[in-house]
């Protein structure tokens, strides 16, 4: 029974000398420059999350922890220009070329960001925002009178409340959803990835989503002011939301695989196009 | 230099040809000397295919009238100026400007729309010469692609079935929409589908070239 008591004790003792080497690797660096209106900020990681906030003040603080010697994070300041780049000094394995990145800066700040695996979040920022990645998960929260440019391979890319922005989205197998976002111009594109749309579609805008073999679900209230097509060219459409046949059609609608309609004034044009998804519209 | 460099050089290299260090690059890197080769091969079936798509005086004229008709552009004060307005849009300009040749991403789109311009010209030709092989090979695209998983492979092996599944998610849409605008060809629908997913695999290639291109 000591024997075991011992063994037990010295394996706790080993499991924490372990985690404690694995936090005295951790190391934080930590950049702040002060910026003017309309600053740009461009990050690129490799490898980890980055996370990109809004925050009152005229300064742009880039905070990142690295998990080991094989990587570092390197901070320049040109200007109004500020660009974070983790090199990798040597390949390694995922977790020691992991950086995770937390930015803050004015919520004018235009941000690029490019990690291949992510996550990339962003949130309370009103400037342009290009988020790529790979396999990133996308996230866009809270975000108004900006451009947001997404792009992804397969990762699914979700944005809500976003008003009166120039979206636009383009990934090929990874998920797409949009929650209250509207603007004068909102393009989704996606092959194999599913797109879900819920809101109102804003006041004058034009929307487009299209994908290939995903489904396309657009819900939205009875308020909403819309002027909708929807075809799908080899899969089906369904239609829940009461819509008025329109005084000038662009096309023949084709029973159950394309329908158009208004609603109230007809402010947004609605488009959703899939060539062998189903494309089901419903009311809120 | 790396890729991004060289591609980012990629217009002024096309028209008035590398220095040394460029070429050493083209010579060096299997990716570049593929994307340079199909870019050439793409603008030479383009210039083929120029005079058929040049319109006619009379379309100008049209094109005019339709414009003034519906207040998008005023009536010439004097001499008729429109057409070489519009002729800055005309293919002819970008295609020799060298400027299209600059972005990779472009690639696929071009040959989405050579491909329309081929099918197109091939339902007017003899049956006879329907066996000529089209201005764009599939079997470059083939060979670019497994290019593209041997490029990714060998700087993160990790990804090669993340960027093998979306290549085959993209070919089949590609097919598809091919096979539907072979179909009918009048659907718009379609033609717009194939050139979104030509868009869509130039996306990945762009990201492939960016990431993995050194």
């Amino acid at each position: 029974m000591p024997s075991m008591c011992n063994g037990v004790t010295w394996s706790l003792v080993a499991a924490g000398l372990l985690t404690v080497a694995a936090f005295a690797a951790d190391k934080h660096k930590e950049c702040r420059y002060n910026v003017a209106p309309g600053a740009r900020v461009t990050i690129t990681n490799e490898s980890g999350p980055v996370d990109v906030k809004g925050a009152a003040g005229r300064q742009v603080v880039i905070a990142a922890t690295t998990h080991s010697d094989s990587v570092e994070m390197d901070c320049v300041q040109a200007g109004n220009r500020i660009q974070a780049t983790t090199h990798v000094l040597q390949h390694s394995d995922a977790r020691d070329s992991r950086v995770e990145y937390e930015v803050l800066a004015p919520p004018d700040t235009s941000v690029t960001v490019h990690a291949p695996s992510g996550p990339i979040t962003a949130e309370k920022l009103r400037a342009d925002l290009t988020l790529e990645g790979d396999a990133a998960q996308v996230e866009v929260r809270n975000v108004s009178n900006a451009h947001v440019h997404v792009r992804t391979i397969s990762g699914p890319v979700s944005l809500g409340n976003i008003s009166n922005g120039h979206v636009e989205i383009t990934s090929l197998s990874g998920d797409v959803r949009l929650d209250a976002v509207s603007g004068p111009k909102v393009s989704v594109n996606t092959a194999k990835g599913s797109i879900r749309y819920n809101g109102d579609f804003g006041e004058g805008g034009d929307y487009m989503l299209v994908n290939h073999s995903g489904n396309i679900e657009v819900t939205l209230p009875a308020t909403a002011s819309v002027d909708l097509t929807a075809r799908s060219i080899a899969g089906s459409v369904e239609n829940d939301f009461p819509l008025q046949q329109p005084s000038h059609p662009t096309f023949v609608p084709s029973p159950g695989r394309s329908f158009a309609g208004t609603s109230n004034s007809a402010a947004s044009s609605v488009q959703l196009r899939s060539f062998s998804g189903k494309i089901c519209v419903k009311k809120q | 230099m790396n890729c991004a460099e060289f591609q980012k050089l990629l217009p002024d290299i096309m028209e008035s040809g590398g220095n040394a260090e460029e070429e050493a690059h083209l010579k060096s890197c299997a990716v570049c000397s593929a994307l340079v080769q199909d870019l050439e091969q793409i603008a030479e079936s383009a210039r083929l295919l120029l005079p058929m798509q040049d319109p006619s005086p009379r379309v100008w004229a049209g094109i005019r009238e339709a414009l003034e008709r519906e207040g998008l552009v005023r009536p010439p004060l004097g001499t008729a100026r429109f057409r070489p307005q519009v002729a800055a849009l005309n293919p002819r300009r970008w295609l020799t400007g060298g400027h299209l040749l600059a972005v990779a991403a472009l690639l696929l789109f071009a040959i989405g729309i050579l491909w329309f311009t081929n099918h197109a010209t091939q339902e007017s030709r003899p049956v006879a010469t329907a066996s000529v092989p089209s201005a764009v090979a599939p079997a470059a695209i083939d060979e670019d692609d497994a290019r593209l998983l041997t490029a990714v492979e060998q700087k993160s092996p990790a990804l090669l079935p993340t960027y093998r599944e979306n290549l085959d998610t993209v070919n089949a849409y590609i097919r598809d929409a091919q096979r539907r605008v072979e179909q009918d060809p009048d659907d718009m629908g379609a033609r717009d589908h194939l050139l979104r997913a030509c868009n869509q695999k130039a996306l990945l290639y762009e990201m492939a070239m960016a990431r993995f291109g050194e």
